[in-house]
């Protein structure tokens, strides 16, 4: 019961070259789920196949316990805010919008304040007559947003429809769509490559790669729990680590050795057995950097190294640590360092710490990434 | 630049479109306007004089059933065009590339064979004794006696043969710029496959609807030769009288003077269309009330 829309082992190739590859999703009703990958994986292929515009090669589309696989686009109550918004050409902004209501045989006189509300809620309301081709990106976007919610669908399928946009507005759009959806209260799938655009929208993301969803989970899950390398190291930055299990606690501490590093301890992730090659991932901003040593205490990995790299942003350092083979990203926030404390820099001898909590196991470093 | 720079660059721009259109287009045709208010001499040429002879003639030779028959045939025929060129143009622009082009080509290499020899292979196709006529008998459609040929029905049908392609390459090079994602947007609002067609598809492609019409209708209304060969008596459109007060009367006046009639039946549909639909943008095309 807990599946509102679900799509179930859907596959489509394009003459022989296969997009999607045996994808399955439960969407909860209500719920921003989001489609997180690389150009090329297939979001949009499988945003197309919910809508109805592509037909799947095997798998089935159900909506609300109903399939719905076979319906034609007209038919289904799903919605979808197109990756170039797809706004008519030759119809005003208020035709644009009132297209559906006018396609669902509704009056006019009815339809005419359900337009005006829409617009009013995205924020066109002075906008009405103009056409298309004199608005711009951002406005754009919210008529093809306007024009997809007045239908109230029950699922709306929303493809990249920020990527047009600039960093500022994208910014302003997210925290708009948040509130749209709140207000709707529709179920929304969201399509996109961006990872910052997806961990803040999102109740749910599914990350895919090449055809295939890699983990399905909350943006925490999926950032501080990767399940595969994948999904490691495209969500955000991290150090991976290759190394054997020296003893496999289940559940606790696990030993491991990493050449180069020593010895390292790593408490969370995949249960693994002693002997077993595996990757370590530890996020950049988990990990200290000092000049004087760092406390060991317990489930404390502190090893030795040299600055290669400093870079600074403002908010925060980014160091590039040589040690042994590993080059390593620390992450520090400039707020931390006071007491007249000096940053460590260039070529300098620094000791870095991480605690075993943040360390995670992820498979083996061969083919891993495809489970 | 400038607003008075610009105007004075545009001018520089459509100086050579507005001379070529009056030396090949507005003067012949105010040649052919005023060539009718010349007398006839009698060797075939113009005479000296003026006078409203010809307008007389023009009256009293009660070309009105003429008119109306080569307006509504043309009508009809070009309707009939739009209505084939369309969904063939779909197709094609929906095709790939490389097979679109090879199918535009298969439309358009007939017609390099010489108009006059295909329109005298309508008339074996139509022929009393000819293989058409031979399989409707056997059919039962048309009874025996019937003709094929030398009615208006013949004549409409050679008409939309001839002028097709013409009708294809403008509606196709329309819909191949056309974005189908329009088509699917609409779709997905809700609108079936025929709705989606009708309010999307065509609006996008009316630029080339208009071009397809012009080129169809207006050499459809001056034609002399479709109806000469397959229409006969019965089926005379005014082009055929032009010819006939060109060759058989020598009597260039009443000739020119059909001319003019002829032209401004041209000129009322081609002004009439050119300048609405680009009002209508206008008119809803201004800034956001
Ligand atoms: N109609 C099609 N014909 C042939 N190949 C296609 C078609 N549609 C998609 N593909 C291929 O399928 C794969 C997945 O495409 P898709 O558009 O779903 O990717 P995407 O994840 O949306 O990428 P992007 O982020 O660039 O939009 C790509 O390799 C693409 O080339
Ligand atoms: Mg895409």
């Amino acid at each position: 019961m807990d599946a509102y829309f679900r799509l179930d082992g859907i596959r489509k190739a394009f003459g022989g070259h296969e997009a999607v590859k045996g994808v399955s999703i439960d969407i909860r009703r209500g719920e921003v789920f989001s489609l997180l990958g690389p150009s090329g994986c297939g979001k949009t292929t499988l945003l197309r196949i919910a809508a109805g515009l592509e037909a799947p090669d095997a798998g089935g589309v159900f909506l609300d316990g109903e399939e719905i696989t076979g319906l034609p686009p007209e038919r289904r109550r799903i919605n979808t805010v197109f990756q170039s918004y797809a706004l008519f050409p030759h119809m005003s902004v208020w035709d644009n919008v009132a297209f559906g209501p006018r396609v669902a045989r509704r009056a006019e006189a009815a339809l005419r304040p359900d337009v005006g509300r829409m617009l009013e809620m995205v924020g066109l309301a002075g906008r009405a007559e103009a056409r298309p081709r004199q608005l711009s990106g951002g406005e754009r976007q919210r008529v093809a947003l306007a024009r997809a919610l007045i239908n109230r669908p029950q699922v709306l399928l929303l493809d990249e429809p920020l990527a047009a946009l600039d960093r500022k507005l994208r910014q302003r759009m997210l925290l708009e769509l948040d509130r749209i959806h709140d207000e709707v209260g529709i179920t929304f799938l969201y399509v996109t490559h961006d990872q910052e655009e997806a961990m803040s929208l999102s109740d749910r993301i599914a990350v895919m790669n090449a055809g295939r969803v890699e983990q399905i989970g909350t943006p925490a899950e999926v950032y501080e729990r990767p399940a595969s390398r994948f999904v490691a190291e495209f969500i955000g930055d991290t150090n991976l680590m290759e190394g054997v299990v020296l003893d496999g606690a289940a559940g606790g501490v696990r030993r491991l050795e990493i050449p180069g590093l020593g010895e390292v301890l790593a408490a969370r992730g995949r249960d693994s057995g002693a002997g077993e090659r595996v990757l370590v991932s530890v996020r950049p901003e988990k990990l200290h950097v000092s000049r004087g040593s760092l406390p060991p205490g317990s489930g404390r990995n502190v090893i030795r190294g040299r600055v290669e790299d400093v870079s600074y942003r403002g908010a925060e350092t980014r160091y590039w640590v040589r040690a042994g083979a590993l080059r390593i990203a620390v992450v520090e926030q400039n707020a931390r360092l006071q007491h007249g404390e000096r940053p460590p820099t260039w070529d300098e001898s620094v000791w870095v710490g991480w605690h075993a909590d943040d360390a995670f196991v992820i498979g083996s470093p061969a083919g891993g990434e495809t489970g | 630049m400038t607003r008075a720079n610009r105007r004075r660059a545009e001018w520089l721009m459509t100086a050579p479109s507005v001379l070529w259109l009056s030396m090949f287009f507005v003067i012949p045709t105010a040649m052919v306007f005023v060539m009718a208010f010349r007398v006839p001499d009698p060797y075939g040429g113009l005479g000296k004089e003026w006078g409203l002879q010809t307008i007389e003639a023009l009256w009293r030779g009660s070309y009105g059933p003429v008119l109306w028959r080569t307006v509504w045939m043309s009508v009809l025929a070009t309707m009939a065009c739009l209505a084939m060129a369309l969904p063939v143009a779909y197709w094609i622009a929906r095709l790939p590339k490389s097979a679109g082009r090879w199918v535009l080509a298969i439309i358009v290499v007939p017609f390099w064979t010489n108009f006059l020899i295909r329109i005298y292979a309508w008339k074996t196709v139509l022929h009393i004794e000819g293989p058409l006529k031979q399989a409707l008998v056997t059919l039962g459609v048309v009874d025996p006696s019937t003709s094929l040929l030398f009615n208006s029905g013949a004549v409409i049908v050679v008409l939309i043969y001839n002028y097709l392609p013409f009708a294809i390459l403008p509606l196709y090079a329309a819909a191949e710029r056309f974005d189908f994602g329009l088509v699917e947007a609409a779709r997905d609002l809700g609108a079936g496959r025929w709705r989606a067609m009708a309010s999307v598809f065509l609006p996008g492609i009316s630029q080339g609807l208009l071009t397809a019409f012009l080129v169809t209708f207006i050499p459809m209304l001056g034609s002399y030769a479709i109806p000469d060969i397959v229409g006969g008596t019965s089926a005379e459109m005014i082009g055929n009288k032009i010819a006939q007060r060109v060759f058989s009367d020598r009597n260039l006046p009443l000739a020119s003077a059909l001319a003019a009639v002829l032209a401004l039946l041209m000129l009322l549909p081609a002004m009439g269309l050119l300048w609405s639909p680009r009002s209508a943008s206008r008119r809803g095309g201004g800034r956001g009330a």
